[in-house]
């Protein structure tokens, strides 16, 4: 590992090696040579600012405008904001947002938890990463696909997991999944955290064997069980982990479209409508783009608070790694 | 209670929970646990294919069948109906072709920009690499109406140029953050050694950094591909026709249709997920070791 501070002595000691020091090149080459810092990021930066900051800034202009098909954009200032503000449709959204990220995080974060726990129970290696690549398998499947599948396996005339509960006893006639508004929004947070729970349990592992064998071992001379093990070395120590999952998990429900789109389209009667998709309905559907800015806007402050605690935190475990 | 009694019956709890601990971390309990997740994991795959190579009638079989004896003949029926009249040639060749570009454009660019922030400093770079980072963590939806109003002005709408555009934008951010890391883990005394022998800046990058750096680049490869293949709110929104629709799109189509084609949905969604399973199986080191340092260190 590069300490911080070599990589900066190297970077002054650049100068040095510079120019006719070089050998024998020309003066294409020494140009690059000379400037190669710009020639390795100018293009990259020049890409990242046209396809980041011309949408970005596009996105300010159209939230400050009434902006469809019919009509000149028209300078409104704010009143898209404050017509978020007084929209019922916008609170409901939200509030199902919220409560779509509060369930399926924490749904997703207990299964990803239990499966590397148990994985890093194995000791086979071979063993481990089989039961890796099968619960891997669900991060793979594209979102609206998975969406779709389960929308198929929850059908309330045919779906799969009809005929397990029949089968089982559970139930005497078939559910409506994804019909009933209750079980429906119930549905989306499981699928949700199907979806999600892969990812948890990849980083959760990584951070299960970052823990050092011994801690363990001097614990169970001390006659620790494995409940007070779990408490006192696995969870201290899995925290810096479990709290960055716990944030990208959030983040991303918090922008969940695919899933919600495919399985219910947020119906029925609006029950599982949350942001993303509302964002969607007002402005690919209903075409009205000033209006769909400005809930785009809103919608990325609220991520942007989870996004600076976030980089607070990788700043923080960088530096500590420096 | 007397002092005594006390002792015993946390004693006695203390014992419970001893037993419950081995329990748990039994071998029998582990692969019991371990067992139960993978059938909840992979069950719906499998459910997939098996739905993907049946009939309507087998479909709407109720209770259905967890083996497909009513499988049809020949069995690849859906399958090729998708393919030639449900125009799964083309939005194939849109996925391929879309990824592929968008991943060679993305690693190339990422890795330029990654190797120049582990290596240079400049004014401000600090705070144009945690835009960078704050580009990656923005949600997509917001972008959406900026991206679909751009896109139909300069009349990009419905072509894959559009799709490569959005996905170099969604990922382009993650690779640098990743390639940069990966830059930083590699020693500057390296590059030093090399000018010292008289190289030039591209002939240590290209010779000496970059070799050393091909694991990270090709996790970033097969992450930005997966990503491109699986999106699917912009390439249902930006495109329209046969000429730029993805495979994601194409099994979303299946909805549209007046009875739900729910065998057609299911190849089409298995197609969709394939390269993503063979990615997934062979090269999991890489995507495990891809996902976690994206997550972990940015």
């Amino acid at each position: 590992m590069a300490s911080r501070s070599t990589t900066k002595d190297i970077r002054e000691g650049f100068g040095l090696f510079s120019g006719d020091e070089t050998g024998d090149v020309g003066p294409i080459r020494e140009w690059i040579n000379d400037k190669f810092m710009f020639v390795v990021l100018t293009p990259p930066l020049a890409l990242l600012g046209a396809i980041v900051l011309l949408p970005t800034s596009y996105l300010v202009w159209t939230s400050t405008h009434i902006t469809n098909q019919y009509r000149p954009d028209e300078f409104i200032g704010l009143e898209n904001f404050i017509q978020v503000f007084q929209d019922p449709m916008f609170y409901l959204s939200l509030q199902h947002s919220v409560m779509y990220v509060l369930g399926s995080v924490t749904v997703a974060f207990l299964l990803g938890l239990t499966a590397a726990l148990a994985i890093n129970q194995v000791m086979s290696k071979r063993v481990r990463s089989t039961f890796t690549v099968l619960i891997l398998l669900a991060w793979a499947v594209p979102l609206v696909v998975t969406g779709l599948i389960w929308r198929f396996m929850l059908h309330a005339d045919y779906g799969i997991v009809n005929g397990i509960f029949m089968e089982l006893g559970l139930i005497s006639e078939n559910l409506g999944f994804i019909t009933d508004p209750t079980l429906a929004f119930i549905s989306i947070i499981v699928v949700d955290a199907w979806a999600r729970a892969p990812f948890a349990s990849i980083l959760l592992l990584a951070g299960l064997q970052t823990i050092p064998e011994d801690l363990y071992e001097a614990a169970k001379v001390d006659g620790a069980n494995f409940l007070q093990q779990f408490r006192d070395i696995t969870l201290p120590h899995l925290k810096p982990q479990a709290a960055i999952a716990l944030l990208i998990m959030s983040m991303f429900a918090f922008r969940t479209f695919s899933i919600v789109f495919a399985m219910t389209g947020g119906g029925p009667a609006n029950s599982t409508r949350v942001l993303a998709t509302y964002i969607y309905s007002v402005g690919i559907t209903q075409s009205r783009l000033g209006y769909a800015s400005a809930l785009s806007i809103i919608m990325i402050i609220i991520t942007l608070i989870f996004v600076s605690i976030y980089v607070l935190q990788v700043q923080e475990d960088a530096l500590e790694t420096a | 209670m007397s002092m005594k009694e006390s002792l015993t019956s946390s004693n006695r709890q203390y014992e419970i929970i001893q037993q419950i601990g081995r329990f748990i971390t039994g071998k029998y309990a582990v692969t019991a646990v371990l067992s139960a997740l993978v059938l909840y994991f992979t069950f719906p795959v499998y459910w997939t294919f098996v739905s993907s190579i049946k009939t309507m009638g087998g479909i709407h079989a109720f209770p259905p069948n967890f083996i497909p004896v009513e499988i049809i003949d020949p069995i690849w029926k859906n399958y090729t109906d998708l393919w030639f009249q449900r125009a799964f040639n083309m939005f194939t060749l849109n996925s391929l072709v879309v990824a592929i570009v968008t991943t060679v454009l993305v690693v190339t660019f990422g890795t330029l920009a990654g190797y120049g922030f582990s290596r240079f400093r400049f004014p401000y770079d600090d705070y144009v690499f945690i835009g960078i980072l704050g580009a990656r963590l923005l949600p997509p939806i917001g972008m959406l109406v900026p991206f679909y109003r751009l896109f139909s002005i300069g009349e990009l709408i419905d072509t894959r140029i559009a799709l490569i555009m959005v996905y170099t934008y969604m990922n382009l951010p993650l690779v640098v953050w990743l390639m940069r890391n990966y830059f930083v883990s590699i020693p500057a005394d390296l590059d030093e050694a090399a000018y010292i022998d008289g190289a030039t800046r591209f002939q240590t990058f290209k010779d000496i950094i970059l070799p050393l750096a091909k694991p990270g680049v090709a996790a970033c490869a097969i992450l930005t591909f997966l990503f491109s293949w699986r999106e699917f709110l912009f390439a249902f929104v930006l495109t329209f026709t046969e000429a730029s629709k993805t495979i994601p799109v194409g099994a979303m189509m299946m909805l549209e249709d007046v009875v739900i084609l729910w065998n057609y949905l299911a190849a089409a969604g298995f197609i969709a997920m394939l390269p993503a399973l063979l990615f997934v199986i062979l090269f999991q080191r890489h995507i495990v070791s891809g996902l976690t340092a994206g997550a972990i260190k940015g």
